[in-house]
């Protein structure tokens, strides 16, 4: 329950689609096909992880992203790690469950790594031009 | 000196279908999951670790001078130790961190070299089932340990 006042999302389906996006061109890992998992390093100043609810909305609000890749609600569900992905606003969402590196770099980099393995670059979706 | 046609090499994992990875030799197998075989790894790996950062803007993260510096000094005393073979799936920096990962479709080793004094190195192991790690640890880096990760990431389940 939210306070007064407070907008309360439903729960996000579990086939829905969010979308993670690159900071820079070397967030995607042209090796494999994949972003890097500092993709998905959680920041000491971040409460989760931003992903936005659509494309559109995620390059709205984050213009200058290098691109985004997708992942699926219900496979960040599966992660042996307990991840949820608690909708915040209209177009937005955080994925929570994450620790820092800092505060526990082996549960971590087995999330980042899950994570990155389960995410899907959006090719068409790049606004430079100088991504590998 | 290890054949590339050794047991140990074949064993256990899996080639990418195309046999050729992002500017890598095609006679190089690549593994699935990201990491390439070569005769010339630890070369390779020292020089992807000097580029980083090289030709990023500044408001790229790069990697400190001191996590490079230890990263090629752990994986030159590794190979002292144990040939290296195997070829990193990605060298990444985190807020001056040094990564580099070593991914199969079963196994997966990351080398963690801090940007500073005030964390040790570490070694971080996991087995996979599928998409999902079924067991991880985490050791202390030594030339030793990271020698032995190395070569257990190439072995057989």
């Amino acid at each position: 329950m939210g306070t007064p006042g407070e907008v309360v999302y439903a729960v996000l389906e579990p086939d829905a689609d969010v979308y993670r996006a690159y900071p820079f061109p070397d967030s995607y890992n042209g090796r494999t096909g994949k972003p890097l998992p500092k993709l998905f390093y959680r920041k000491a100043s971040e409460t989760g992880l931003s992903v936005g609810l659509s494309p559109e909305g995620t390059l709205l609000r984050y213009p200058g992203a290098a691109g985004m890749c997708r992942l699926i609600v219900r496979d960040i569900a599966d992660c042996p790690d307990p991840l949820r992905v608690v909708q915040d606003a209209i177009d937005h969402a955080e994925i929570r469950g994450v620790p820092t590196r800092d505060e526990d770099q082996e549960t971590a980099l087995r999330i980042a790594k899950y994570l990155s393995r389960i995410a899907d670059h959006c090719p068409g979706l790049f606004r430079r031009t100088d991504h590998p | 000196m290890l054949a590339l046609n050794s047991p140990v090499i074949q064993q256990g994992f899996y080639y990418a279908s195309n046999g050729s990875v992002y500017g890598e030799s095609p006679t190089w197998p690549a593994i699935e999951g990201g990491a390439v075989i070569g005769p010339d790894s630890l070369s390779r790996t020292i020089r992807e670790i000097e580029m980083l950062g090289a030709t990023q803007s500044q408001t790229q993260d790069v990697p400190t001078v001191f996590a490079k510096e230890n990263a090629k000094r752990l994986l030159s005393e590794a190979q002292l130790d144990r040939p290296i073979y195997v070829i990193p799936s990605a060298v990444e920096a985190s807020e001056g961190d040094l990564l580099i990962h070593w991914d199969t479709t079963i196994r997966n080793v990351v080398l963690i070299c801090p940007a500073s004094t005030s964390r040790p190195a570490q070694i971080y192991r996991e087995v996979l089932d599928g998409k999902r790690a079924v067991h991880s640890e985490m050791v202390e880096a030594s030339p030793q340990s990271l020698a032995d990760a190395l070569a257990w990431v190439l072995r057989a389940r």
